[in-house]
């Protein structure tokens, strides 16, 4: 397989294409922040970020994308 | 006697200097066959004033074809390109008669690289005359005094490396854009069968690219939490919010233990501290400050706010406005615009009190142009009664120019410090002292004006409530107009009288979905595609680096074929370089256009035969449009609904909570609002129906009373 899983363009790594890559990486980078801040479980994080207005397109893809995938 | 032709750039201007050059200021209109001159008569000359309707001439390819590269290029009149452009020809033709009994001739034109240039193609290839031996007025507004200066003191010659610069401008332009659309185009064609113009072009390129690259930062944007204090007061009856003095508390619990403590405390006033600041006036409009401004104020797009600015010029009531000026020349007569503007009724108040305050001395930019000065008004009253947009962007523009004679305006910002315990808080207040320049400037300068309550040192405020809100970062604002055009400004990207065009083009051609600039699936595809195939496509390196080359040619530094050469190499290294990708490009297009049409036109499964998709269809008879199903040619599934036929429709993902039928916006103008497919007959939008209805029937009304006046 060589299309991302979240989009169908062509993969990066970890069967995402470079614009799911880099939202993941930031999803990741961001939830110490968020952790230090308020507390949350990664759980509760994904959970907090789907109900945030702001939060970018592509982040959201990728947390529906990790939920699957671990089983939350 | 002589007999002398002038040329000039378009009718209304050729009125206008007719006008002002006759003697007794009454020149006669000769029309004749579908165009028109106007003869006067000027001390022993007779002169014969035409005008072209912008480019009279256009580039076409010498090789037919509609396929790529097409390097060679060759002048031909408009309507041989532009099949609409049938008003051309009668103009052409009667230039080229009026030419051959002619003296000497003189170009008119606006004093600028397009208006340069349609003056030396019109003498060139209209008029059949030599550009050497034919001359240049140079002005900056239509007024009758600055045209007849004009004519007196026109140069021996026209202004050639302005030329020269438009010409390769424009060859520039052609060979990318002409070149790199049919590129991108045929391998969609060449790969799927479809003939769909994917456009590009050198400054269309990067400006995509800046849009895109706002978007994905947006599409990976993570929100951080962060937390604010909300604290009130009662003071005199009144309720009152004050302001905690740290503006973000990262950590949640030390917000709740803050809001915890002050929470039903009493507060006393610390200290009441006063600072006094003054602010200048804004310096002179160029066109970009006009454009911002008219933007911020009307909500004017940047096309908009020039070609009203344009309109404005040729009435002769403003300066001339694609200027990058800020700065008013020394040789302006300033007393005679404001007594000028003393004689109109909205500005005489204000002009006097100018002319009265006896400083003439206007505040300065820092930005020059060589040709032009900053915009400003000239003092001449509207010929015309003015339209409600001319009239906003006139009165900004008059009232920018007032305030640049005006004095400092004062400020004193008042700060009450509250304390509780360790804790701080403020409450604030601002106060205009002196409105100096802000007078003139009125519903433009904002003052930000609030009064500090009644409080003196020492005083006890009771706090209540006091609550800690969670909010969130937010992720980059995407582009609106202004800012697009700003940023183009700034990287030095197209000129002033082509960026308004470039950015309306973005959106135009379905690259971005509303005026926020919202990057649609089509500008994906194509941005993505560009960026991973042919990046130089995108870079504003190129661009730039042909920009300051064609700057050079006016300055007299390179020539115009080193330049042509150079970028015809570049071009057919890139296209070479397409060319070898072609197949995979046009894939990624096809991709990217399915996305495309899928998002804007189909409204999901039909409704009726569960078996078709609906769409949104153009009926070939009327041109009306409707939504339809798919499978209506093979299935005679008959299912429609009607549209709403003004305004851009975007389809969307929720369904109709009254009916279930799929929800969409329209976006007419500024306004916008959101309906479902089935909004004739769905139960929950009578009301809407029945407020549509009253509209109509009073616009009828209102129709009917201005005929029988």
């Amino acid at each position: 397989m060589s299309a991302c899983k979240i989009c169908g363009r062509k993969i990066e790594s970890e069967d995402l294409c470079r614009y799911h890559v880099e939202a993941l990486n930031n999803l990741h980078a961001a939830y110490e922040g968020w952790k230090s801040a308020s507390g949350v479980d990664w759980s509760k994080y994904l959970e907090n970020l789907e109900n945030i207005e702001v939060t970018g397109r592509w982040i959201l893809d990728v947390v529906e994308y990790v939920r699957i995938r671990d089983g939350l | 006697m002589s007999r002398v032709m002038i040329i000039t750039e378009k009718p209304t201007a050729a009125k206008r200097i007719a006008s002002a050059l006759d003697d007794k200021h009454s020149p006669q209109e000769v029309k004749k066959r579908g165009a028109s001159y106007f003869e006067c008569k000027r001390g022993n000359d007779n002169l014969v004033v035409v005008y072209a309707l912008g480019h009279l001439f256009e580039l076409k390819q010498k090789v037919k074809g509609w396929t790529y590269p097409r390097l060679e290029t060759e002048w031909v009149p408009r309507y041989e390109v532009e099949k609409k452009a049938t008003q051309v020809r009668p103009i052409i033709k009667l230039i080229g008669t009026l030419s051959k009994d002619v003296d000497s001739f003189v170009v008119a034109t606006d004093f600028d690289i397009e208006g340069s240039l349609i003056g030396y193609l019109t003498l060139k290839y209209a008029c059949k005359a030599d550009p050497n031996k034919a001359h240049r007025m140079f002005f900056s507004s239509l007024t009758n005094s600055e045209v007849e200066s004009a004519y007196d003191t026109m140069s021996e010659t026209l202004d050639f490396p302005m030329i020269e610069s438009g010409q390769i401008r424009h060859e520039v332009d052609w060979l990318f854009g002409i070149n790199l659309t049919r590129a991108l185009t045929l391998a969609v064609k060449n790969t799927a069968g479809w003939f769909k113009i994917v456009s590009t072009g050198r400054v269309q390129g990067p400006t995509l690219a800046f849009v895109a690259q706002r978007e994905q930062e947006i599409n990976v944007f993570v929100p951080h939490p962060f937390w604010v204090i909300l604290a009130r007061t009662q003071l005199d009856g009144e309720e009152i919010d004050l302001e905690y003095s740290k503006k973000r508390i990262e950590v949640k619990s030390e917000a709740e233990n803050i809001a915890k403590d002050l929470d039903g405390a009493t507060a006393r006033v610390d200290s009441i501290n006063s600072r006094t600041t003054t602010q200048q006036p804004h310096p002179p409009f160029n066109l970009s400050g006009l454009q911002a401004e008219a933007y911020r104020h009307f909500g004017f797009k940047p096309s908009r706010t020039l070609a009203v600015a344009q309109s404005l010029y040729l009435d002769a009531v403003i300066s001339y406005p694609r200027t990058s000026s800020q700065k008013l020349s020394d040789s302006l007569d300033l007393k005679e615009i404001l007594n000028g503007l003393k004689g109109m009724k909205n500005y005489a108040k204000l002009a006097d009190q100018v002319l009265q305050g006896g400083n003439l001395t206007p505040v300065q930019g820092k930005k020059t142009d060589p040709a032009h000065p900053a915009i400003h008004p000239t003092g001449t009253k509207p010929t015309k009664r003015l339209t409600p947009s001319e009239k906003k962007l006139y009165d900004l523009i008059v009232r920018r120019f007032l305030a640049l004679f005006g004095e400092p305006a004062e400020k004193e910002h008042l700060r009450a410090d509250i304390r509780c315990n360790d804790y701080l808080l403020y409450l604030r207040g601002l106060k205009v002292l002196k409105s100096g320049w802000m007078q003139f400037y009125g519903p433009y300068a904002k003052t930000g004006e609030r009064e500090l309550p009644n409080l003196s040192e020492g005083d006890s405020i009771f706090l209540s409530p006091v609550e800690s809100d969670e909010r969130y970062t937010q992720p980059p604002p995407r582009f609106n107009p202004a800012s697009l055009l700003k940023l183009l400004e700034k990287e030095d990207l197209g000129t002033k009288a082509t960026r308004a065009r470039i950015v309306d083009s973005v959106k135009s051609r379905g690259y971005t979905l509303n005026d926020r600039f919202e990057l649609s699936t089509l500008g994906y595809a194509l941005y993505e595609t560009l960026e991973e195939y042919v990046p130089d496509m995108l870079s504003p390196e190129l661009t730039r680096r042909l920009q300051k080359e064609m700057d050079e040619i006016q300055q007299e530094q390179t020539n115009r074929d080193e330049v042509l050469t150079k970028a015809k190499r570049d071009l057919t290294e890139l296209l070479d370089d397409f060319r070898s990708q072609e197949q995979e490009i046009g894939n990624n297009l096809v991709i990217g256009l399915q996305r495309y049409w899928k998002s804007t036109e189909e409204l999901g499964e039909c409704p009726k035969c569960g078996d078709g998709t609906l769409r949104i269809i153009r009926s070939q008879k009327t041109g009306k449009r409707f939504v339809g199903c798919s499978n209506y040619s093979e299935g005679g599934c008959d299912q429609t609904f009607a549209l709403p036929q003004k305004g851009d429709i975007s389809p969307k993902d929720e369904m109709c909570t009254h009916c279930g039928y799929r929800m969409i916006e329209v976006a007419s103008g500024r306004r916008k609002w959101e309906t479902c497919i089935n909004w004739t007959d769905c139960p929950g939008r009578k009301d809407d129906l029945k407020a549509l209805d009253d509209r109509r029937a009073k616009q009828a009304e209102k129709k009917k009373e201005a005929t029988t006046k």
